[in-house]
């Protein structure tokens, strides 16, 4: 397949969703059916490019001899690319039905399917100027997205997603520069760009501009202290915080993290520093920190905010064990913690919409009304957790064994702050399952009588998520060899 | 993939059978019991041509499929595999033919029969599975499916026993993971076979392989309802429907048994720092679980309590294996025997407690005295199942205990012989309690007790009583073939001699034992535990309600602590954060002083307002008499203009505060820059 339609997937769903709202519409239906075409049209387009890789990559355009906007497809953007082309038509079909009472729907379509473009966009990024344009973008197009309800609240929350944002782009920037003035390019390269003469003259540089790459990166992935945003972004639309908080902007985070430490600045000039452990340690602070949290808070979505945050912290602590097998064991946990909290989410939202309960105090009994919908929540959960079969185990497991293969007495600990966070992410979840299906005594059976059952525009997409997680859970190994094929750099 | 499928079809089969009578059931219920009983039965069939193979033809069947579920299936059967896979195949077909009465009328019965399937499938992957991930998986699928079953009836007792079943499951759970990784981190191997050999070099108590093992052995243990984990065990058996709580106890507690032995006699053989931390824990559990059940005063209590009492035995015998090193022979046999005379008696006791229960609706030993009278099938099975398990001579708890008694003088510890002499007399003692009370006492109402049993009922009752009558009367011959045939498992020594069962020394320990039964029965529960009140004679319950290990440990430890550490950290980090946002708000970002003014929108605003006011009452005088507008128009444009003043100063402070850090990113930069220049 010859190299342009590199930038088809991109640029498709940017163009046809910023023409959504000149559109002559007659109905929301018919809306709806161009924007799931168009969401499903370019699924099938990331496929097709999947199965057909072009082997070279494609500039879009040419800024300086340094700076251009390129894409390319290895086994990274495979990885993030599958998984947010597997999930987006889902999470569009859910959106329908969720969003059919609120107002300005055109616009939210719009925004939900340029963010797609631009998602892809990071995930077929070949150099880090490209990536870091993309990045940018994904705040500006996500930002009408989280106050789209124009109340107080909503654009409270907005206002503090973007300032994180910005500011936390700004730090990745400073790191952008100095990769250009130190190493040979901005191009991802396994192993990094930075010369061992390069590396020998500026090595303490190097290692402080690493940090604040991270957390610079890390804002988006809501590493401890920046994590603030993210639960007070629950208050967005439900399709919004799933797909957005639980897959696309913090798995963004993430991903940037892992290009970063592996493809521009490789591992060799960090490893075994502070510019290892510092990041670390910060990211198990987060995992025990955001596990707590999520115990503490009740309101549903913002517990499973904290519970994002913690699992974007095992991304973060697999990939700062800088091994091939963390980076390989990092993007399982990206696969499957998407898939695994994009159920959960879900969930939430459509107790939410069609049984008008918002804390966890509230969903005594709710099992009994909704029982499809909370099968999917418990076996998410226990994926979560990391019970066998499910893909949640083979993600931990691999974690756990990257980092104790690498034989440093932190990421032993680390071991011991997955197990503590596993006993609480017990705790925190499964309250919630144990509820719906055993109530406590005097439970108010009266107001369960007003929750209506979700249709198929919600079921749908949930249940075929949860078949993903089991079946992938028991036959995990092409996920597997394709991470494995990205931490060889492929 | 390479290996008999069979094993495949053997887990695999009841889940989709499960699956099929659940939504046949929905058409009409009595399907779903068809489909249970057919899907069992072909179970025990297939099961039944696999013990051919293994322990008849001795061929041993393996399936090895790598890549799936994550770090690959692993199956075997071999002898003691064999014998556990079959019982439980067995033990499921009674269970369902039991079902059939117990369950008529009862409610959620198809959702019951679908987990009960699950349930069977997972209990043959824990049973043939060959290393130590697949034991796991198969052990947590094992966990979450029975779940249902405990809450099947949906009291209040029942979720209360389902939530705390729930919750050590998952704590278990969560220990073997943990341990599990702590074993593979320091040898690489999850195969029980490797891991055998790895003890010499990792050895010590300060390994991780050795921190590892004990917390699989707690993980396993408690489902075995070892203690300290054991808190679960007397809530969910006698809330669960009858078949399921004989199934929990005689099968799915050996599930735990099974991961016991796998940590004891494979991982950790023989080390001795290991075999007597087993030995404690096993001898808690024995003595404590005999004093649960004699001072309970409900029948399903009692036998939870045995239950309890007895996996105490086995894992004593357990503890055994490993102190005797080498000589294990006997220890290894006993414990064996135990498990399966423990799964046998257990099936018969809970069926028949299934009895009492449906007919009376009650299990409470002051209303089903004198139930027994006049039935002599329950009579007989009663007889058999409680001797037995006390221990009597010519019957097979008799063949197990002494075996475990040889052992135990083998090792020569005074204080532990004792204990388990006490605890048989404690088994004793309870039995003696529920049959006094069953076929002596008074009936208070004696033309309730009348009843006749479906031969789907008193058959599965019988079946296993015979077979223990079998085996106990030819314990040379049954017996010690049974033995013969799952030693491999345990990696246990081949016994020198023959066993003379009834010898005066072996026989004198039985005696013992039953001698301080009486003692207990005549001081303790006709003393204490039982009272006159109107001429009536009344059974109380005797273990304290605050005793509840969880209650005042581990809910509080689990709900109330551990949080608390985790969030008085977090309250921490959060001050930090807090903190500094705030610190910089009083100082560097400080809101401009702005006035607070009263409602006034400005000249335009109050003309349009004026003039919406006139138009408003001329619209008052004509056509809208009936319902007048009453707004205030310039009050209210006033306030919409502030309200619009509002948002959009929030939005460009907002937007203005996200250009000022990005300025700053872009100033360090270029700083930056021009010293690098």
């Amino acid at each position: 397949m010859s190299v342009e339609f590199l930038a088809l997937p991109v640029l498709f769903p940017i163009v046809f969703g910023a023409i959504l709202p000149i559109l002559p519409f007659k109905s929301g239906r018919a809306r709806n059916i161009y924007t799931e075409l168009i969401v499903i049209l370019n699924t099938v387009f990331i496929w097709t490019l999947f199965f057909k890789t072009p082997g070279e990559s494609f500039t879009l355009f040419q800024m300086t001899n340094m700076l251009s906007i390129t894409f390319h497809i290895d086994s990274m953007s495979k990885i993030f690319g599958g998984l947010v082309s597997l999930l987006w038509p889902l999470a569009t079909l859910y959106a329908f039905e969720y969003m059919e009472d609120e107002k300005n729907n055109t616009n939210f379509f719009a925004f939900y399917t340029m963010t797609y473009g631009v998602t892809v966009g990071i995930a077929f990024a070949a150099n880090l100027m490209s990536m870091y344009m993309f990045y940018e973008l994904l705040t500006l197009v996500t930002l009408p997205l989280v106050m789209h309800k124009l109340d107080r609240p909503s654009i409270r929350a907005a206002r503090v997603y973007m300032v994180y944002s910005i500011a936390g782009a700004a730090f990745a920037f400073i790191a952008m520069v100095v990769l250009i003035s130190v190493g040979t390019g901005l191009d991802f390269v396994a192993g990094g760009v930075l010369s061992p003469e390069a590396i020998r003259e500026n090595k303490g540089l190097l290692q402080v501009v690493y940090l604040f790459a991270f957390f610079g990166f890390g804002v988006k992935a809501a590493i401890f202290p920046f994590h603030g945003w993210l639960p007070k972004v629950s208050v967005a639309p439900t399709p919004v915080t799933a797909l957005l908080h639980a897959v696309a902007v913090v798995k963004a985070g993430v991903f940037a993290i892992a290009r970063v430490t592996y493809f521009s600045f490789g591992t060799d000039v960090l490893r075994g520093t502070f510019a290892q452990y510092v990041p670390m340690t910060f990211a198990l602070i987060t995992i025990v920190y955001a596990s707590s949290m999520a115990v503490k808070e009740t309101h549903i979505k913002r517990r499973l905010a904290y519970s994002t945050i913690s699992n974007l912290s095992y991304v973060a602590f697999a990939l700062t064990i800088m091994t091939p097998a963390g980076l390989s064991a990092g993007l399982c946990h990206i696969v499957a913690h998407g898939s695994m909290k994009l159920v959960l989410f879900l969930c939430a939202g459509a107790i939410m919409h069609h049984g008008k309960k918002n804390y966890v105090g509230e969903l005594e009994g709710i099992g009994y009304k909704m029982k499809g919908l909370m099968v999917c929540f418990l076996i998410s959960a226990l994926g979560v957790m990391g019970i066998p079969p499910l893909i949640g185990f083979d993600s931990k497991w691999s974690i756990a064994t990257a980092a104790a293969a690498s034989e440093s007495g932190l990421a032993y600990a680390g071991v011991g702050v997955l197990i503590f966070s596993a006993v609480l992410t017990g705790i925190y979840l499964l309250t919630i399952a144990v509820r719906a299906f055993v109530p406590a005594k005097g439970y108010d059976a009266e107001s369960l009588s007003q929750v209506e059952k979700p249709r198929w525009c919600m079921m749908v997409p949930l249940i075929i998520v949860t078949v993903f997680i089991v079946v992938c859970g028991i036959y995990f190994t092409p996920i597997y060899e394709i991470t494995l094929e990205a931490s060889k750099g492929l | 993939m390479s290996g008999n499928m069979g094993l495949l079809f053997l887990i695999l089969w009841p889940v989709v059978g499960g699956i099929v009578g659940f939504f046949m059931g929905k058409k009409k219920l009595s399907y779903s019991e068809d489909v249970t009983d057919i899907v069992t039965l072909t179970e025990l069939a297939v099961m039944a041509y696999f013990s051919y193979l293994v322990l008849y033809r001795n061929i041993e069947v393996h399936l090895l499929i790598p890549g799936l579920a994550g770090l690959g299936v692993s199956l075997t059967l071999d002898g003691f595999r064999t014998i556990y896979s079959f019982l439980t195949a067995f033990a499921w077909y009674l269970a369902a033919c039991f079902g059939k009465e117990y369950l008529k009328g009862a409610a959620h019965t198809n959702r019951y029969r679908m987990f009960f399937l699950f349930t069977l499938g997972a209990i043959m992957g824990v049973f043939s599975s060959n290393n130590l991930y697949n034991l796991f998986m198969f052990f947590e699928i094992m966990s979450f499916v029975s779940f249902p079953l405990v809450i099947q009836t949906e009291t209040k007792e029942a979720k209360e026993a389902g939530t705390s079943y729930f919750v050590i499951a998952i704590i278990g759970g969560l220990m073997i993971m943990a341990g599990m990784l702590l074993v593979y981190v320091q040898t690489g191997s999850m195969n029980f076979d490797k891991l055998r050999e790895m003890l010499e070099q990792y050895g010590d108590t300060t390994s991780l392989l050795w921190w590892g093992s004990l917390l699989m052995l707690l993980g396993f243990g408690a489902k075995a309802s070892l203690f300290p984990l054991h808190t679960w065990l007397p809530k969910a058996h006698p809330a669960a429907p009858a078949p399921a709580s004989a199934m929990l106890s005689g099968i799915l507690t050996k599930t735990g048994v099974a991961g016991m032995i796998v940590v004891v006699c494979n991982i950790m053989f023989p080390s001795a720092s290991f075999g007597i931390l087993v030995l404690v824990l096993g001898t808690v559990t024995m003595v404590l679980g005999g004093i649960i059940a004699l001072s309970a005063n409900e029948i399903k209590k009692t036998l939870a309590g045995s239950s309890m009492s007895q996996i105490g035995f086995i894992t004593v015998g357990l503890s055994m294996c490993a102190l005797l090193g080498e000589e294990n022979a006997l220890a290894v046999n006993g414990t064996l025997l135990h498990m399966i005379n423990h799964t046998l008696f257990k099936l018969t006791l809970f069926f028949l407690s299934g009895v009492v229960v449906k007919k009376l609706g009650t299990g409470d030993l002051n209303a089903i005295k004198g139930f027994g009278k006049g039935k002599p099938l329950f009579h007989i099975a009663y007889a058999i199942s409680a001797l037995g398990i006390s221990g009597m001579p010519l019957l097979n708890g008799y063949v197990s205990k002494t075996l475990l008694h040889e052992a135990l003088i083998e090792y020569g510890n005074a204080i532990v012989e004792g204990l388990f002499l006490f605890s048989g007399g404690l088994t004793f003692a309870y039995m003696l309690k529920l049959y006094i009370i069953l076929f002596w006492e008074k009936s208070e109402k004696p033309e309730k007790n009348e009843m006749k049993m479906a031969p789907s009922t008193w058959l599965p009752c019988m079946i296993p009583a015979i077979i223990c009558l079998i085996m106990g009367v030819l314990p040379n011959v049954v017996m010690d073939y049974i033995a013969g045939l799952g030693r491999g498992f345990f990696h246990g020594a081949a016994v020198k001699h023959t066993v003379s069962y009834f010898s005066p020394e072996n026989l004198k320990g039985a005696g013992i034992s039953i001698g301080i039964g009486l003692v207990l029965y005549f001081v303790v529960v006709r003393c204490f535990l039982r009272k006159r009140q109107e001429e009536k004679t009344v059974y109380r319950a005797g273990f304290p309600a605050w005793l509840d290990l969880e209650k005042i440990l581990y809910g509080p430890l689990l709900f109330k602590v551990l949080p608390w550490i985790g969030t008085f950290f977090s309250r921490i980090l959060d001050w930090l954060v807090d903190g500094i946002v705030l610190i910089m708000r009083r100082t560097l970002y400080r809101d401009n002083s702005t006035e607070e003014k009263p409602v006034y929108g400005g000249r335009i605003i109050d003309t349009l307002g004026e003039g919406m006011n006139i138009l408003k009452k001329g619209w008052n005088l004509t056509f809208g008499r009936k319902h007048p507008v009453e707004t205030n128009y310039v009050i209210a444009f006033a306030g919409y203009k502030k309200k619009i003043m509002l948002y959009s100063d929030i939005l460009g402070k907002s937007v203005s505060f996200g250009l000022l850090m990005f300025a700053l990113g872009f100033v360090l930069t270029i700083v930056y820059l021009i010293c690098l220049m």
